[in-house]
């Protein structure tokens, strides 16, 4: 029972800072700020006041917390200095809903080339994205944190559920947007994907039963995963995952997809429109090296009872033994691991689909420079689907600053508050973006926290068309 | 310039909204995970009935189990050959010699030389116990024959020994011849036979047939002896005397192990005797005493009336011969039984002819068959199981632990019982279990009775408990006023059951 610092030092990253990411499918007041190029990740319809843009690698850098329930505060308890000094199991427990999570999502962009054509854009990026979500309940921090003895009777189990989706993968997209009329713009990417990396749980699901008046433990317990590594994984025969030989460029493009964005901008007049957008509507093809990790109760003797663990004591002699004997005892607890042991074998190809982003958003301009949005998105994990509710302000002010304001709900969060600020300097569109501004002071005790900074590159500086007073670039 | 300005701003805001308290952020101080709570968890179980009681006590094959249950101890004594013919049927070794002076110095010279013989008969009467023997098949046996000085008394043509109830199989005399006058002579008696219309009589008889050619010069003394060595006998036919052997018995016997003590009312004790008697004579068994002792317990007599006779008649097979109830206390282990007894053939004299082979014998077997049924009082009964549990790392921060113990008994015993926690290292007690013993209820209807047990250690206690080496489990046993009867099926399930409370800090492992 004795944790490993390093262990809880990781398990804590897992859950919490692993998921800081730089976030393009998450909500971010990159979305609704108009100077800023990026718009048009979660709008392919969107009108760039560009002629041409360009970035590499620091295009678009950020970080992103996203975890409904888990708080570092929550955590520990902290001596007087206000450090953190041991970890409190029950706090944590207590301040976790029966269902969690912890989003992951990256999106480096390595390279962008934005150029109009014509009435329209064409667009290419590369990106390298990824993205993971866990999706977890208490069952475990409780059972930890008050013993078995809160899980008593067939109809209250100890139940750890979770469930783990992940995927890293390079994006290759060329895109188009055009305006259709003077009503209406269309925009879509067309991207071809190689998966790099994914792991997929079907069902990781355990239930510890407690019998009322006997104590008797009853163990069920069902693990099946997919995955596809770029090098062939094995467990060794220390029972750890190891893997063989160093990673080749060729590793990197194994396992195409293909996926797509679209969008339509319909302005009713000069003040109201609306969006509405698909993006990462898609597949991808793991053919490399796919494995499936199946776990569930062996059959490895006395404590096996029709696919359970059913541990109800043992014989008075047995105690005595394992009491007395050291070896007896040391051979007992390694027959029980037996009973959970996993299975890894390789499997079929398989396919995975992406997270898919639907995205509805109605505007109203007050003045060209002033607007205020309503958007509703949702996004599809794995079977479950995460809604986000955000209402936005976006000014526009001195032709060159952006200042965008957003308050976003989502389930079991409700604190997000954001504050995006854009400038163009020179050439250089300069953009620091927050989801959320109190996380900014508490980043690991809010549900959801994005921080995103970049720098873009407007190629053509007389290209560059500043919003007329109808609110949309004059050029258009 | 404003620009600069502004982006001054923003990267003063950026860096302020990521700086924060980074002792809040610290997790280098972190040194293990606070727990609080309760772990439910069954521990062992275990359920005995009378039968695997007996075989844990590894008495179970003194006992007879019936297919309903009942049982009882069976005590078997066998005296197998309490009288034994082969010892029986021999002649007593037998050894003799004669002397004869004879004087031929007066026989003329002109009666010389004379061809004659000279005849000597002699008598052995043979000595044996208690057997009056007219006819043996001898299986064994030697004869010696041993002449000396014939030859100084003439020349010797031929010396013969002939004993007349001695026979070949041929029915022939056994003798002896020598062509000298000196000389010692030995023969085998196996596969003759001795037959004789007189009891333990033979004839021997002594020719000499010599040629004298001159006159011995003076008297010369004739010498002759015989000898009958370990002549063992096959079957004989004759009388057999009034003849007794005694016996003594001291033996020690267990109900149960070493480690039970007490006092056992025994009703229903049954004892039979079976004898199996091939000397076709009658026999006859006389008990003068048969004592029963044990701890704790004054010596009784097994019978109540003493000296106790027992006729053995003659049989081939085993016949039952004496059937008795007895009554008695007996303790649990260690009951010594003292007799003395004496075997009687031909206890009346009877003078008939009868044949005896050497393979009869007289064997007994007491069967003594004690039903376990009865009343306890204080039965002690003490074990010791062997538990490291200091070799057992269990975490400081359990609080306490509850093992809540419960009972389902069928046995007509109530179980008081108390568990010591032993350090054989320091032989010191570390903690009793129990504020005070455990009742375990009998069942004296047949009915399963439950008892339930909690067993409360404190922190402070654990410590000491798992400091142990062994445990050491006292029960006192009792019937009450109860006469039970002790049945295989009867059973004592039990399991234990244990609640851990914890609160404390789980350190961590330091790298």
């Amino acid at each position: 029972m004795i944790m490993n610092r390093i262990s809880l030092f990781f398990a804590f990253l897992m859950l919490t800072l692993s998921s800081a990411v730089v976030c393009a499918q998450e909500v971010s007041p990159v979305d609704f700020m108009r100077l800023n190029p990026y718009q048009l990740k979660s709008n392919p319809a969107a009108d760039l006041p560009y002629e041409s843009v360009m970035s590499m690698v620091i295009g678009n850098i950020g970080l992103n917390v996203q975890t409904t329930t888990l708080r570092y505060d929550n955590i520990f308890d902290f001596d007087a200095s206000g450090r953190p000094a041991t970890v409190n199991l029950k706090k944590l427990a207590n301040s976790l809903h029966d269902n969690n999570f912890v989003g992951i999502d990256v999106n480096e962009n390595f390279f962008s080339l934005y150029r109009r054509v014509g009435e329209g854009m064409f667009t290419y990026d590369h990106n390298v994205k990824a993205h993971g979500a866990l999706k977890y309940n208490d069952g475990l921090f409780q059972l930890l944190a008050n013993g078995n003895a809160a899980f008593v009777g067939d109809n209250n189990p100890a139940h750890v559920d979770m469930n783990l989706d992940a995927t890293v993968y390079h994006e290759f997209s060329v895109g188009y947007q055009r305006k259709v009329n003077d009503n209406l713009s269309v925009g879509g990417r067309a991207k071809l994907l190689f998966g790099f990396a994914n792991v997929t749980t079907d069902v990781c699901d355990a239930k510890l039963f407690t019998d009322a008046d006997t104590y008797a433990l009853s163990i069920e317990e069902n693990v099946g995963a997919r995955m596809s590594l770029p090098n062939m994984v094995f467990i060794n025969n220390k029972g750890m995952l190891d893997a063989k030989g160093p990673l080749s460029v060729g590793d990197f493009f194994h396992n195409p997809g293909f996926g797509v964005d679209f969008g339509a901008e319909y302005h009713f007049n000069d003040q109201l429109g609306v969006v509405a957008a698909v993006n990462d509507l898609g597949f991808i093809h793991w053919g490399g090296n796919d494995f499936k990790l199946d776990g569930d109760i062996h059959d490895a003797g006395q404590f096996y009872d029709n696919g359970s663990f059913l541990y109800e004591g043992i014989h008075v002699d047995q105690l005595q033994h394992i009491f007395s004997d050291k070896d007896y005892r040391e051979k007992f607890f390694d027959t029980i691991q037996q009973y959970f042991q996993v299975q890894l074998n390789s499997m079929e190809n398989y396919t995975t689909m992406l997270n898919t982003n639907l995205l509805l958003r109605g505007y109203y301009d007050f003045t060209p420079q002033n607007r205020v949005v309503a958007q509703a998105q949702g996004r599809f994990i794995g079977n479950g689907f995460r809604p986000a509710f955000t209402v936005a302000y976006c000014g526009t002010f001195f032709d060159n600053l952006n200042v965008c304001a957003t308050y976003t709900a989502m389930p079991h969060s409700y604190d997000n508050i954001g504050l995006g600020l854009s400038a163009m300097i020179e050439t250089c569109n300069i953009y620091l973006t927050t989801n959320n501004l109190v996380g900014l002071f508490k980043p690991l005790n809010t549900s959801a926290f994005n921080a995103q900074v970049g720098v873009v590159f407007n190629l053509f500086k007389e290209g560059r068309h500043t919003i007329d007073e109808s609110g949309r670039p004059g050029y258009l | 310039m404003r620009r600069i300005r502004l982006l001054f701003v923003v990267v003063c805001l950026a860096l302020l909204a990521m700086s924060c308290n980074k002792k809040h952020y610290n997790l280098g101080n972190v040194s293990g995970a606070n727990m609080e709570g309760e772990v439910l968890l069954p521990l062992a179980s275990g359920s005995y009935t009378v039968e695997d009681l007996m075989k844990r006590f590894q008495i179970d094959s003194l006992i007879a189990f019936q297919p309903s249950g009942e049982m009882s101890y069976n005590y078997q004594y066998e005296h197998l050959k309490a009288l034994d013919a082969d010892k029986m049927l021999h002649f007593d070794d037998y050894e003799t010699s004669y002397t004869w002076n004879l004087d031929l110095s007066w026989i003329p010279q002109w009666l010389l030389p004379i061809d004659t013989v000279f005849h000597y008969n002699e008598t052995i009467h043979l000595e044996t116990e208690h057997l009056n023997v007219l006819y043996a098949s001898l299986k064994r046996g030697n004869i010696t024959g041993v002449v000396s000085n014939f030859d100084q008394l003439a020349q010797i043509n031929h010396l013969t020994i002939r004993f007349l109830e001695l026979k070949d199989a041929n029915g022939q005399p056994l003798e002896f011849g020598l062509s000298q006058g000196s000389g010692t002579m030995e023969m085998g008696v196996e596969n003759c036979f001795y037959e004789s219309n007189e009891a333990n009589v033979i004839h021997v008889e002594l020719d000499v047939d010599f040629t004298m050619t001159e006159p011995p010069a003076h008297a010369v003394d004739l010498y002759f002896e015989v000898s009958l060595k370990d002549m063992a006998i096959q079957e004989m036919r004759g009388t057999v005397d009034n003849y007794a052997s005694e016996s003594r018995i001291d033996t020690t016997f267990s109900l149960f192990p070493d480690n039970i003590s007490g006092l056992l009312e025994i009703n229903g004790a049954n004892m039979r005797v079976k004898e199996r008697n091939g000397f076709a004579l009658p026999a006859r068994l006389v008990v003068d005493t048969a004592l029963v002792s044990g701890e704790g317990m004054t010596p009784f007599s097994i019978f109540n009336t003493m000296p106790l006779s027992i006729d053995l008649p003659f049989s081939n097979g085993y016949v039952e011969v004496f059937d008795q109830n007895l009554t008695g206390w007996l303790t649990p282990s260690d009951n010594m039984v003292t007799a003395t007894s004496s075997f009687i053939v031909n206890p009346d004299g009877v003078n008939d002819i009868v044949t005896v082979y050497d393979t009869c014998s007289l064997d007994v077997k007491v069967d003594v068959e004690i039903p376990l049924a009865f009343q306890a009082d204080e039965i002690r009964y003490v074990d010791t199981v062997e538990m490291k549990l200091s070799e057992i790392e269990y975490p400081e921060w359990v609080k306490s632990l509850t093992l809540e113990l419960t009972f389902v008994s069928t046995m007509p015993f109530n179980f008081n019982g108390q568990f010591y926690m032993y350090d054989s290292q320091t032989q010191t007690v570390n903690d009793e279990l129990l504020d005070e013993p455990v009742a375990i209820a009998a069942s004296f209807d047949g009915k399963p009775v439950t008892t339930t047990v909690r067993i409360v250690i404190t922190e402070e206690r654990l410590n000491e408990v798992m400091q142990s080496d062994s445990i050491i489990m006292e029960y006192i046993v009792d019937t009450e006023s109860h006469d039970i009867i002790l049945n295989a099926k009867q059973s004592l399930q039990f399991n234990v059951k244990a609640r851990v409370e914890y609160d404390g800090v789980v350190e961590f492992e330091n790298e």
